[in-house]
């Protein structure tokens, strides 16, 4: 099952940071990591990581530096700044906040029930 | 790794899509791409999989159209700050080595011309620090005074008595310290300990000495109160001193190889017997007189010299807590004006009492000193201008590569930092050649300076040396590398990139910045040259100063009769007499003497003679007169070549028992006016003495000041051991004299230690050390401003006619000929120079005012110093002018239109 794209939209910079608050990562690693790690829930468009990823550099929410990785070739790594991690803080209890109220209306009751 | 085609079309495609431009990002864009490729291919997908996975490049590029700028954006304002984390420090330094090493020619100028202008700062901050900055190595340096007192008579105050002494120990709300030491003359003995004996420096100190310093024996005690100040009176003889002595730890160290049982040793100083009851630290310098070897007590005592009359002493008092040096001299005055009273046949002395420090440096030397600093400064601003240029012209062939990043992305404070950086390299470098080149200057200064500066021995290359080198390479890059980076930044980056090769149009403002400060540089060198001439001038009539000997061909030595074997003054006349005549059998020797003081090392043994043929008794009190007085043995006048004007010579007096004395001209002319002189009698060193004969001047010092001066035969001098020094006047070798000298020495006694043997040549170099040391420093630093500032006019102008190519191309094919085209370059040199020139003038009239004080014969206004100092800078700018103004003429006028 795939996300309908208005839920990605909203869903995934706070997935990438989330990602991002365990470490650094570069662009590739980033997409791979998001489709492992949501059980291919989250399966960007990879083309739409990248502006994403502008997006929130643009915010300042993350960095990013040009690094040598392990196999001599630069990559671009990106890590949360702590302007990013603490947005994050605010949109996860917004997000536990909307899926406590959409649980009291049963939107989620009937997939928890069957 | 190459991407597969596909994969490069659809990075084209998201790119093209995005229309970014390079300022928006678009090369870090491509990158990132590339990259993220790169790393699917290495992770085994195909690139038909990743172009699948990538989606809609267009959308893509719509995308990173609205969000990239962002991120510039935001970077912008981020590099516009001024600083930067770790990563970008390492990028940009980095980066701004590379540009370094790209230009090694440049960056070989600018390196070495600031070494060299840090490095001559370097080594005279470090003198200049050691001398008059540092603290002196004793407790508390700032309480220390000089205690000073003299006979009004002599003029100076220098010399301490006894008595006086003696009387301020007692006041203890003035000083916390009193001591006195006998540093009147250097005063040598020889040691015995085994064998061969061996000549140390001793110096006799009152007890309190190092209690006054504040420094103490680090191995047994100081001397004891009762070993100076003992009961009794002082007689001349050694029988019933204190025998004890403080060894030096170097005396300690090489002689008895820091034996740790030394103390209650005895050693033997001249025949008498010491004990040892201390040793002084490492380090500790007596601040009086030559280093000593060993001390001694200095016999206080009431009695034997110690009187009113004699002035031999040299104080050194510690001031208690809130009393200054002033409110000392002052108590010290009334004491010397009560003792008048009390002692009157002495007279009126007078008094002072002056900070130690500041009486350690002289007046003379600590002018020298600063006008050596502002010098050096003076040469450092010379190198920092074309420093400058250099930067500034630098700067210009890179304005295009600036441009270009502007353009691709860099913020302005980036780029400003970039430059910084680049500038904060070649500062370190150029630091750090300027303290090698510094080390090396101040060894140099060292080699010469021995005799110059007090207490350079101990002078180091430390921490406050580095703090300055690194504080003026700082400054000097700060002032003249920041002008054109903020110049740089603030070029807009479309105007440069579209002006194509002609980047380099200079501003006006900026050209007349540059041509500024070639004027300062030349101002600033000529300051210099003056000065420099003005010294050297001085120093050439120093060097020709009359002082009445013939100092070729003479070898001065001391020979030493220890009084425990030549006890009687006859037994020491006798083996004078002995040696001198072995000596005067050696071949090439033509004339042997000896003399209690040699010419041109300033007054000693300053005593009063009475001259009245009315009253011969001594009741005239008008009649008393001071001239130095000179022990002679031998044909001392003959072997340095000092005219008997009148009279007969000592040896045609011989052995007569008439006390007779000899007097130098201005002796005669100052006490006796038109009197013959031969028929007269003065009482002099405590006899009546017919005046046999009249001997030419000789000067006092090295610039040819004479004084009054009596000479007696050792014979029929007072009764003390006079440590005579040799003078042999030979044919051919001097130095190789030597050996001789010491093997019929040894026939004589071979318990004689022939010391310090010198040519009176090298004596006179000595005297000369200081006006010589001042004038080479001189010299050098306006040869080196000179050059500096020709290197600084001519790369103005060349630049001036590099940029200037296409406008004199378009002149010459209007018909200017190549004269008027070499004038306009020459006409560019004299607006640089003449101004340069006018300036240096008053900076070096206002100069000569300063330096005038170090000058010698002649003074500032030497009319033709400063016409031929300005005629040099002429000269410096027509070779500086010359080369561009040629290349002028030979531009290509085709080819200069045709590239139009």
């Amino acid at each position: 099952m795939t996300l309908e794209r208005e839920w990605t939209r909203g869903a995934a910079p706070l997935a990438v940071l989330t990602l991002l608050e365990r470490g650094e990562m570069y662009g590739y690693e980033l997409v791979q990591a998001l489709e492992r790690d949501s059980g291919g829930l989250l399966t960007l468009g990879q083309s739409t990581v990248y502006p994403l990823l502008y997006n929130l550099e643009g915010k300042g929410h993350v960095e990013a530096i040009w690094r040598s990785a392990p196999n001599g070739r630069k990559r671009k790594y990106y890590r949360a700044t702590p302007d990013g991690l603490s947005w994050l803080e605010g949109q996860r209890s917004q997000w536990a906040t909307l899926v406590q109220a959409m649980a009291s209306l049963g939107v989620s009751g009937r997939g928890g029930a069957s | 790794m190459t991407l597969p085609a596909e994969v490069e079309h659809l990075i084209r495609e998201v790119l093209d899509a995005s229309s970014l431009g390079f300022e928006e990002g678009r090369l870090e864009v491509e990158r990132e791409l590339r990259a993220h490729f790169e790393d699917g291919i290495d992770s085994g997908s195909t690139a038909e999989e990743l172009i699948e996975r990538f989606g809609d490049p267009v959308e893509a590029g719509h995308r990173i159209r609205v969000t990239r700028p962002r991120v510039e954006k935001r970077n912008r304002g981020t590099t516009g700050r001024w600083w930067m984390g770790f990563g970008e420090l390492g990028t940009e330094v980095k980066r701004a080595m590379r540009r370094l090493r790209r230009a090694p020619g440049f960056t070989f100028i600018v390196v070495s011309t600031l070494a060299l202008g840090v490095g001559v700062n370097a080594a005279i901050f470090t003198v200049l620090n050691a001398v008059l900055l540092e603290d002196l190595p004793y407790a508390e340096p700032d309480r220390l005074t000089r205690v000073y007192e003299n006979f009004e008579q002599f003029g100076s105050t220098e010399f301490l008595r006894a008595p006086v002494l003696s009387e301020i120990r007692q006041w203890d709300e003035i000083f916390e310290g009193v001591a006195a030491v006998d540093a009147y003359r250097e005063q040598g003995a020889d040691l015995t300990d085994g064998d061969v004996p061996t000549r140390v420096t001793m110096l006799p100190v009152s007890a309190g000495y190092f209690e006054t310093l504040g420094r103490f024996p680090s191995v047994g005690r100081s001397f004891l109160e009762s070993e100076s100040y003992a009961t009794g009176e002082s007689t001349d003889s050694t029988r019933d001193r204190a025998m004890v002595t403080i060894l030096s730890h170097r005396v300690w160290r090489d002689r008895f190889e820091s034996d740790p049982d030394i103390l209650g040793r005895a050693l033997e100083f001249d025949g008498l017997s010491f004990e040892v009851v201390g040793v002084m630290p490492p380090g500790f310098r007596d601040p009086i007189g030559t280093q000593a070897d060993v001390w001694i007590p200095l016999d206080m005592r009431t009695g034997g010299r110690n009187h009113f009359g004699n002035y031999y002493l040299s104080g050194i008092a510690r001031l208690r807590e809130g009393v200054t040096a002033e409110m000392a001299s002052e108590r010290l005055k009334g004491l010397s004006a009560a003792f008048a009273e009390r002692e009157p046949e002495v007279g009126q002395g007078v008094s002072d009492v002056r900070a130690l420090q500041a009486d350690l440096v002289g007046d003379g030397r600590e002018t020298m000193l600063w006008i050596l600093a502002a010098a050096a400064a003076l040469v450092l601003l010379t190198a920092c201008v074309n420093v400058a240029n250099l930067l500034f012209v630098r700067g210009l062939s890179q304005d295009r590569t600036l441009a270009l990043r502007s353009a691709l992305g860099s913020g302005r404070g980036r780029l400003v930092a970039g430059v910084l950086l680049e500038n904060g390299l070649l500062a370190t470098l150029g630091g750090a050649a300027g303290l090698g080149v510094g080390w090396i200057g101040m060894r140099v200064l060292l080699g010469i300076a021995p005799d110059v500066l007090p207490g350079v021995a101990t002078v180091e290359f430390g921490t406050p040396v580095f703090l300055f080198a690194l504080g003026v390479t700082a400054g000097a890059l700060l002032v003249f590398g920041l002008t054109p980076a903020l110049r740089m930044s603030r070029t807009a980056p479309a105007d440069v990139l579209r002006s194509g090769d002609r980047a380099s149009t200079v501003g006006r403002a900026a050209r007349r910045l540059r041509d500024g400060l070639v004027v300062i540089q030349i101002a600033a060198a000529l300051v210099l040259v003056t000065g420099a001439a003005l010294l050297t001038r001085s120093f050439t009539s120093v060097l020709s100063a009359p002082l009445g000997i013939e100092a070729d061909d003479v070898l001065t030595f001391e020979v030493h009769l220890p009084a425990a074997r030549y006890p009687d003054a006859p037994d020491r006349v006798d083996a004078v007499d002995r040696l001198q005549e072995r000596l005067r059998a050696l071949p090439g020797v033509e004339a042997v003497g000896a003399v209690s003081w040699l010419p041109v090392n300033g007054p000693f043994h300053t005593w009063s003679f009475y001259w009245d043929p009315e009253n011969p008794d001594g009741g005239n009190d008008d009649a008393w007169h001071t001239a130095d007085m000179r022990t002679i043995q031998g044909d001392y006048f003959e072997a340095m070549g000092i005219d008997i004007v009148r009279g007969a010579s000592p040896s045609e007096v011989g052995r007569s028992t008439e006390p007779v004395i000899w007097l130098n001209e201005q002796a005669v002319e100052s006490t006796m006016g038109g009197t013959d002189p031969l028929l007269q009698t003065v009482f002099a060193s405590g006899e009546s003495r017919r005046v046999a004969g009249v001997v030419s001047d000789v000067a006092h010092s090295h610039r040819g000041d004479v004084a009054p001066t009596m000479y007696v035969v050792h014979q029929q001098a007072d009764d003390r051991n006079w440590a005579l020094i040799q003078t042999v006047r030979a044919r051919g070798e001097v130095p190789a004299l030597q050996e001789s000298i010491r093997s019929e020495l040894a026939i004589v006694d071979p318990n004689l230690v022939l010391f310090r043997p010198r040519s009176l040549d090298s004596v006179l170099s000595r005297a000369r050390a200081q006006d010589r040391f001042a004038t080479m420093l001189m010299t050098a630093f306006g040869l080196l401003a000179l050059v500096l500032s020709l290197v600084g006019t001519y790369g103005v102008l060349s630049g001036s006619v590099a940029s200037r190519t296409r406008e004199i191309g378009i002149r010459m094919a209007l018909g200017a000929n190549r004269d008027s085209v070499r004038k306009l370059v020459l006409r560019h040199a004299a607006r640089l120079t003449v101004p340069g020139v006018l300036l240096g003038l008053v900076g070096a009239w206002i100069a000569s005012r300063w330096i005038g004080t170090l000058l010698f014969g002649g003074g500032t206004n030497s009319m033709s110093t400063w016409a031929a100092a300005v005629a040099l800078f002429a000269i410096v700018a027509a070779i500086a002018g010359w080369i561009p103004a040629q290349r002028a003429t030979r531009v290509d006028t085709v080819q200069v239109l045709s590239a139009e």
